[in-house]
């Protein structure tokens, strides 16, 4: 797994933090019904979403369609959070759940296209935010296939495990771990080209 | 092995996924294959980009007023429910896993909302019962005659108060509600005193006469002394009577009922049992309602005038099946080298249960003697009270 040990505990450090603090009010605002205090969520958490949505879709366009999605379940669904893990693991995993059903959904579209037009099956048209100084990271994974762009980002960058991924994209384990070696194998060709 | 089998073992090695064996087959490989090990720069190098990556990316607009456009009314669970459902429809694998997630919270939400209730009515229950049981005073009803509490003659209802004495006298009955846990009839000459109403202790002293209790409150909650023992109700219906010099007899007629008192073994008296009471000594050995006349006279002779094993002898020769529980204690009350013919008498009219063996009984095997007392219907949470004795 390539999130290094310090960068993961920063991430769990991070997750604690929110939910000692402020998010808790929050969330227990917005379950009441505090659209105010559910707006202060999505600036909170807008940035990190977005970077998930935008990773594994590698489109902009799509990305803030899927955001808006995610923060919309999110509203519908945070009478069901009940604090059992930190409120930002909740939104990020409701996240990835959101941005796959989207990539399936545009899949399923792509597949049927595909009979007819035989276009390629995977969308390059970046749009991408430039993300500073990892830009070209960000591009070679934005131009993987999308499974294995899905489950690279997943495990290398989001740390899930390779059983978590399996059921997260309906695929078995073996085939998250065979698409994490090919993208790595064809980031790699990216980034020394 | 070949670098190429090498290779996809490598991304395990690095995601710390293989067992340490092959971790050690691995670095030996790395020592000596040049390509292996540029594969390894390379997944480092990765790693060190992926940690590098900013883990929030702004979105090149604000995206909350579409967001806040799309806000509808809160969903309640159903509809969230509903919604899963829908999504289900859809064929998302992981809205089946959230449907699922959902409706086992609804499901807990429902036991925890019926496990409230139940607290809810159990608590307000318990306060009342609590209100109910905690009387300092316990009402008494004339059924005959003219009891007297104290020095008043009580010509209906009264109240009798804890220190109070209520007496009946040759042509007087009286009832007493035992808070709400049962209640004690007086017979005609009993005199009787109000010790304690707390919740756990509902407490009558005896001085004399003859009483009726029917109790339905929880084991250990009622109790009655007397000059020579204490009659601790276990769930049940029973007659005590005693007289002035401390001779008494217990008569069970539902449930049991335990006697003791500091001179040695408690009795436990089944429903259908007497058991008599001499001052100074300890509660005699229960005996069935059927029992022989020869019987009875021996095991007064055992119990209250050092029969011993001559008294022993005539019981057994004259007990019959309704007295194998007298002979269940009899054989904590004989002597060591008696038991062993009591025990014998005994499993003649009941079998011993699973797993108990003579020896292990005359032993005091704990676990056996409470296998017996089960057998007689005594259960084991009071029985083990007796048996250390």
């Amino acid at each position: 797994m390539l999130l290094t040990e310090s960068a993961r505990a920063e991430v769990v450090l991070e997750r604690v933090q929110d939910s000692a603090t402020m998010i808790p009010g929050l969330v227990r605002q917005a379950q009441n019904g505090d659209r105010a205090a559910f707006e202060q969520i999505y600036r909170e958490n807008v940035g990190r979403v977005y970077a998930i949505c935008l990773r594994i879709l590698a489109n902009s366009a799509r990305a803030q369609e899927s955001t808006q999605d995610v923060f919309v379940r999110a509203w519908e669904m945070i009478g069901t959070f009940r604090g059992e893990s930190a409120f930002s693991s909740w939104l990020y995993r409701l996240a990835v759940n959101v941005v796959l059903v989207n990539l399936r959904a545009k899949q399923r579209r792509t597949a049927r296209v595909l009979v007819t037009n035989d276009l390629s099956p995977y969308d390059r048209n970046e749009n991408m935010i430039n993300p500073g100084s990892a830009i070209d990271l960000e591009r070679a994974m934005a131009a993987l296939p999308e499974q294995a762009r899905a489950v690279f980002v997943l495990h290398d960058v989001e740390g899930y495990r390779h059983d978590e991924i399996a059921t997260l994209m309906g695929v078995a384990t073996g085939t998250s771990k065979a698409q994490l070696h090919r993208a790595r194998k064809l980031l790699r060709e990216a980034l020394e080209r | 092995m070949s670098c190429e089998k090498m290779e996809k073992r490598l991304h395990d090695y690095v995601d710390g996924i293989l067992p340490a064996a092959e971790r050690a087959e691995i670095e030996r490989h790395l020592e000596t294959c040049s390509n292996c090990r540029d594969e390894m720069e390379f997944l480092d190098s990765l790693r060190r980009q992926v940690a590098a990556l900013p883990p929030s990316l702004e979105p090149p607009r604000d995206l909350w007023p579409e967001i806040a456009n799309r806000l509808g009314p809160k969903r309640n669970l159903w509809q969230v429910w509903l919604a899963q459902l829908r999504a289900r429809k859809n064929g998302a694998v992981s809205q089946w896993k959230n449907f699922i997630a959902v409706a086992e919270r609804r499901f807990a939400w429902g036991m925890r909302g019926a496990v409230a209730v139940a607290t809810l009515v159990f608590v307000i229950g318990g306060v009342w019962f609590l209100m109910q049981t905690r009387q300092a005073t316990w009402q008494v009803a004339r059924l005959a005659g003219a009891p007297q509490i104290g020095s008043q003659r009580l010509v209906a209802n009264g109240q009798l108060q804890v220190g109070e004495w209520l007496e009946t006298d040759d042509s007087s009955r009286a009832q007493i509600s035992v808070g709400m846990i049962g209640h004690v009839e007086l017979a005609p000459q009993t005199r009787i005193r109000l010790l304690n109403t707390r919740l756990t202790d509902h407490r009558l002293s005896l001085a004399r006469g003859k009483i009726h209790a029917e109790i339905w409150a929880p084991p250990r909650i009622f109790f009655v002394e007397t000059a020579s023992a204490l009659a601790t109700d276990l769930g049940c219906e029973y007659t005590l009577e005693m007289r002035d010099d401390g001779f008494g007899r217990l008569h069970v007629t539902r449930g049991y009922v335990a006697l003791e008192n500091k001179e040695g073994p408690e009795s436990v008296v089944p429903a259908g049992a007497f058991c008599d009471i001499r001052p100074g000594m300890r509660p005699g050995t229960p005996y069935s309602e059927n029992a022989s006349d020869s019987l009875r006279a021996a095991l007064a002779q055992f119990d209250f005038a050092n029969g011993g094993s001559t008294a022993i002898a005539t019981i057994l020769a004259e007990a019959r099946e309704a007295d194998s529980f007298t002979l269940f204690h009899l054989l904590f009350r004989a002597v060591p080298a008696e038991r062993g013919r009591v025990y014998d008498r005994m499993i003649e009219f009941v079998s011993p249960p699973p797993g108990v063996t003579r020896a292990g009984v005359l032993q005091g095997d704990k676990r056996m003697l409470e296998a017996w007392a089960d057998k007689f219907g005594l259960g084991k949470s009071w029985w083990r009270y007796w048996l250390p004795l």
